[in-house]
């Protein structure tokens, strides 16, 4: 026992004498060398490992915010999509209420713009619905114009039932809708009224007119509702038959193609008799 | 029909079928028939015939009435009149099955159309009638026949599955 305590005193000292050899020669630590030797490939393979861990974790939480940037990225091109898409929207009204106004210079009266908010397309009642009623100003048996195409402007019916804030618009193919009208080549006269479909019959054209298809219609203003000139439509065919024997009768085809309006123009003013 | 099944479900639930309506004839521009009257006869063949469905019948009238120029009442008195008539011929004839229904729905239906062209020649049209108006008037009513039957069959089996589960 004493044996073994005192080899292990001098092995004590030797390993101390060493480390202090080697210390005054290299300047290193044998015990952190020891430690070194044992300990590197744990350092290593921890720090791989921690590293590796560290990394998926940061690249997770960049993957999340990356998420999170691409769903706002988007938001937010959606975003700018719908305003570009309302700014051209917004554009497109103002361009067409900018040709419509240049258009209807020649017409005296004030306009009242107005969007079409229902077609019911009933067969029975032609009729639009619009989003302006008696608090715009408007009232019954005001003309309704709209622009056809952007190259002229063009007559689609008449008001016929005020509210508060929206109308009704009596359609010019509609069976109720009746103006006095002039063939514009040759300014003879007649009675438009709607047919149902979309087209319009020109009644009591006296028999010796020259009414040819082709032929532009226009409002003579003669019923005190229309003011004179607005256009109409185009004759699609005559009638070889007199009517009652003593009128021809010729087939209207509107120059606007009502339903794919979205904006239509009123025109305020009152009949010029009352009714 | 009570109150509350007014209420809470034939109300609203027509109110969405005219929402629908709204949206198809803005969207394709495609009239689809007469929706609101074949909700209401398909609504009035399943339920247990009373006063509160005149009340209903008013109301989807008055709707309907709405695509028509100023005679929305009397759109809504017309509907009243066609459940007083379904009210009593389901009692005199007896209808039980779908068969029978069948045939009552296409009779209610050509007498609708034709209170309907009544109401349009005498209120609503302010010209003369002529051949062409009344061939035009017929051909559209014959269209409106047509889908309208169509819509009663559809909604008979909807509001079968909705309401009678």
């Amino acid at each position: 026992m004493r044996f073994k305590k005192s080899v292990i005193v001098l092995f004590i000292f030797i390993f101390v004498f060493i480390c202090g050899v080697l210390y005054g020669i290299k300047g290193g630590n044998i015990f952190s060398e020891l430690l070194g030797i044992f300990f590197s490939p744990v350092w290593k393979s921890g720090t791989y490992i921690s590293d590796k861990f560290r990394k998926f974790f940061s690249d997770y939480l960049f993957l999340v915010n990356l998420k999170k940037e691409n769903q706002r990225l988007k938001e937010e091109i959606l975003f700018l999509k719908s305003q570009l898409n309302y700014y051209k929207e917004r554009e497109k009204i103002y361009r067409k209420l900018e040709k419509f106004y240049k258009l209807s210079l020649p017409i005296k009266y004030p306009k009242i713009a107005a969007r079409i908010i229902y077609r019911p397309l009933d067969p029975f009642s032609r009729v639009i619905f619009i989003d302006k009623g008696s608090k715009d100003g408007l009232s019954s048996q005001m003309p309704v114009l709209a622009s056809a195409g952007g190259k002229a402007v063009a007559l689609i019916g008449q008001v016929v039932e005020v509210h508060r804030t929206w109308s009704k618009v009596l359609l010019l193919t509609d069976p109720s809708f009746a103006a006095d009208v002039k063939i514009q080549r040759t300014g003879d006269r007649g009675i438009l009224k709607g047919k149902g479909g979309n087209m319009c019959f020109l009644d009591y054209l006296p028999s010796y007119a020259d009414v040819k298809k082709g032929d532009i219609v226009i409002t003579s203003g003669q019923d005190a509702l229309f003011p004179p000139g607005l256009l109409i439509g185009h004759i699609v065919s005559v009638n070889k038959k007199l009517v009652q024997g003593l009128f021809k009768r010729a087939y209207v085809k509107p120059i606007v193609n009502i339903y794919n309006l979205d904006i239509v123009f009123i025109l305020i003013k009152l009949p010029q008799i009352p009714l | 029909m009570t109150f509350k099944e007014l209420i809470l479900f034939f109300l609203p639930f027509s109110i969405l079928i005219y929402a629908f309506k709204i949206f198809l004839t803005n969207s394709i521009l495609f009239y689809p028939g007469d929706i609101l009257f074949a909700l209401a006869i398909a609504s009035i063949s399943l339920i247990s015939f009373n006063k509160v469905c005149y009340i209903y019948l008013f109301f989807t009238g008055l709707l309907r009435g709405l695509d028509l120029i100023n005679i929305e009442i009397l759109m809504g008195l017309c509907f009243v009149g066609i459940g007083f008539l379904w009210e009593h011929f389901e009692r005199y004839f007896e209808i039980k099955n779908f068969e029978s229904r069948l045939m009552l729905w296409f009779i209610i239906l050509v007498i609708y159309e034709f209170v309907n062209l009544i109401i349009l020649l005498i209120f609503k049209l302010r010209t003369e009638i002529e051949f062409f108006i009344i061939i035009n008037l017929l051909m559209h009513s014959f269209l409106n026949i047509l889908l309208t039957y169509i819509w009663i069959l559809f909604f008979y089996y909807l509001i079968k599955k909705l309401y009678l589960k």
